[in-house]
C-alpha cells in the first residue's frame, strides 16, 4: 500500500508520526508523477492557495495492480471526499464478499420462510467514506423466492434501505437460478437457500460536518425486504421483513489544516452570535 | 446555522467556503489516469523518512494498492 500526494516529506513525516502510519506516504512535491498519471486537478490555478500547496493536487483515487504491475482495478469518485472504506477496498481487491466481522454492527430478523441477517463491513460509518451493507437472506429448505426480473404477476424480492443523513447506492443482487415452469412454459428467476445482497452506504454532511466533531454518536439504518416464498406446488402470501439497527459514527482522521479552518468558522459564528 | 456557503452542490460541508479554489469539483468526465489493463506508470518518490521508494521494485511480484490523495496537511 502506497499513498501519493504533493505534500512535502516534512509534512508527511508529521502526519505519519501523529497517526502511527507505517506504510509509505510518498512526496510528489513538484507533482511530476501526478502529471504523468494525467490526474492533476487543473481547476486550481498556480496562484491559488500557494501556502497550502493547492495547485498540483491530484483528483484523488486508488489503483490496484496485479503481480506484474498492471492496473486491474481503479476507484475514482467525482467528489473529492468520497472514497471506499478500508475493508470495502480490501474486499474489492480480493474479489470476495465480506464475512460478518465481530466488531461490525448488524441485526437479524425472522420472516416467513426467510431470515434476514444484515451487517456493515466496517465497525463505524465515517463522513463520505463508502462502506458496504451486506444482507443475507436465508431461505428455508425446499423454498424459493422470486428474483428481480421475474415476470409480472410474481412478487419479486426487493430490499429498500432507509437512514436519515445516509446515502445508499445501488444494491448488487447475485445471478439468480432459472426455474422451469413447464405448465406456464416460462423460466422464472429465483433464489434458493441463501442470497447475499450488498449495497454501498455513506454518512453525509447531514450527519457529520467536517472539522466540527460529531453532533450525534450513531445513525439508524432501516431495511425493508419484501418477497414471496414458494415451494414446488404452492406459494405463501407476499411477506415483508423490516429491521432497524444503529451504526456508530466516527470522525475522520482530519489533517491540521481542516481543524484550523473549522476553528475559524466557529470563531466567526460566535462573533456573529450564530447558534 | 447560517453556514450555507460551506455546503457544495453535492450537499457536502467543509469549513472552507465553497467559493475557494480547493472546493471546486470536476465534471463527471474528469480524468482518472491509466486505464485498467495498462501498466502503472513509474512511481519513484521519497517517503516520509526521505528514502526513495520505487513502487514496482518494492512490490516485486506482489500486488499493490496505490492511493492518490489531496493532502495530509489540509
Amino acid at each position: 500500500m502506497f499513498a501519493v500526494s504533493n505534500d512535502t516529506v516534512e509534512r508527511l513525516a508529521d502526519f505519519a508520526t501523529q497517526h502511527g502510519i507505517t506504510f509509505s506516504l510518498l512526496s510528489d512535491e513538484d507533482s511530476a508523477v501526478i502529471r504523468a498519471f494525467g490526474i492533476m486537478n487543473t481547476l486550481i490555478r498556480p496562484d491559488e492557495g500557494k501556502h497550502m500547496r493547492w495547485h498540483g493536487i491530484p483528483y484523488p483515487g486508488t489503483y490496484i495492480t496485479d503481480e506484474a504491475g498492471i492496473v486491474v482495478d481503479k476507484d475514482f469518485h467525482q467528489h473529492h471526499a468520497r472514497r471506499l472504506s478500508g475493508r470495502g477496498l480490501l474486499h474489492r481487491v480480493l474479489g470476495t464478499l465480506p464475512e460478518q466481522h465481530a466488531d461490525a454492527p448488524g441485526a437479524t430478523s425472522e420472516g416467513n420462510d426467510v431470515t434476514l441477517t444484515t451487517s456493515l463491513v466496517d465497525p463505524t460509518l465515517m463522513l463520505e467514506v463508502i462502506s458496504l451493507l451486506v444482507c443475507r437472506l436465508h431461505i428455508a429448505a425446499g423454498q424459493h423466492i422470486y428474483a428481480p426480473g421475474a415476470p409480472e404477476g410474481f412478487t419479486q424480492a426487493t430490499i429498500e434501505f432507509h437512514g436519515e443523513g445516509l446515502r445508499f447506492g445501488e444494491p448488487a443482487w447475485p445471478e439468480p437460478q432459472q426455474l422451469n415452469m413447464t405448465d406456464l412454459n416460462i423460466q422464472v428467476p429465483v433464489y434458493e437457500k441463501e442470497v447475499i445482497v450488498s449495497v454501498p452506504v455513506t454518512a453525509t454532511s447531514e450527519l457529520v460536518r467536517l472539522g466540527h466533531g460529531l453532533d450525534q454518536s450513531s445513525a439508524k439504518i432501516t431495511i425493508v425486504c419484501t418477497y414471496q416464498s414458494c415451494d414446488e406446488v404452492s406459494c405463501a402470501l407476499p411477506a415483508t421483513i423490516e429491521t432497524t439497527f444503529s451504526v456508530p459514527l466516527e470522525e475522520l482522521v482530519e489533517p491540521e489544516g481542516v481543524k484550523t479552518y473549522a476553528k475559524r468558522v466557529e470563531q466567526e459564528q460566535a462573533a456573529k452570535g450564530v447558534e | 446555522m447560517s453556514d450555507s456557503n460551506h455546503y457544495d452542490e453535492f450537499g457536502f460541508y467543509a469549513p472552507l467556503p465553497v467559493d475557494r479554489a480547493a472546493r471546486r469539483e470536476p465534471g463527471a468526465d474528469f480524468p482518472t489516469g491509466p486505464e485498467i489493463g495498462s501498466a502503472l506508470p513509474t512511481v519513484c518518490l521519497p517517503n516520509q523518512q526521505g528514502q526513495l521508494v520505487d513502487i514496482r521494485q518494492q512490490c516485486g511480484n506482489r500486488r499493490a494498492i496505490v492511493v492518490f490523495h489531496r493532502s495530509a496537511y489540509w
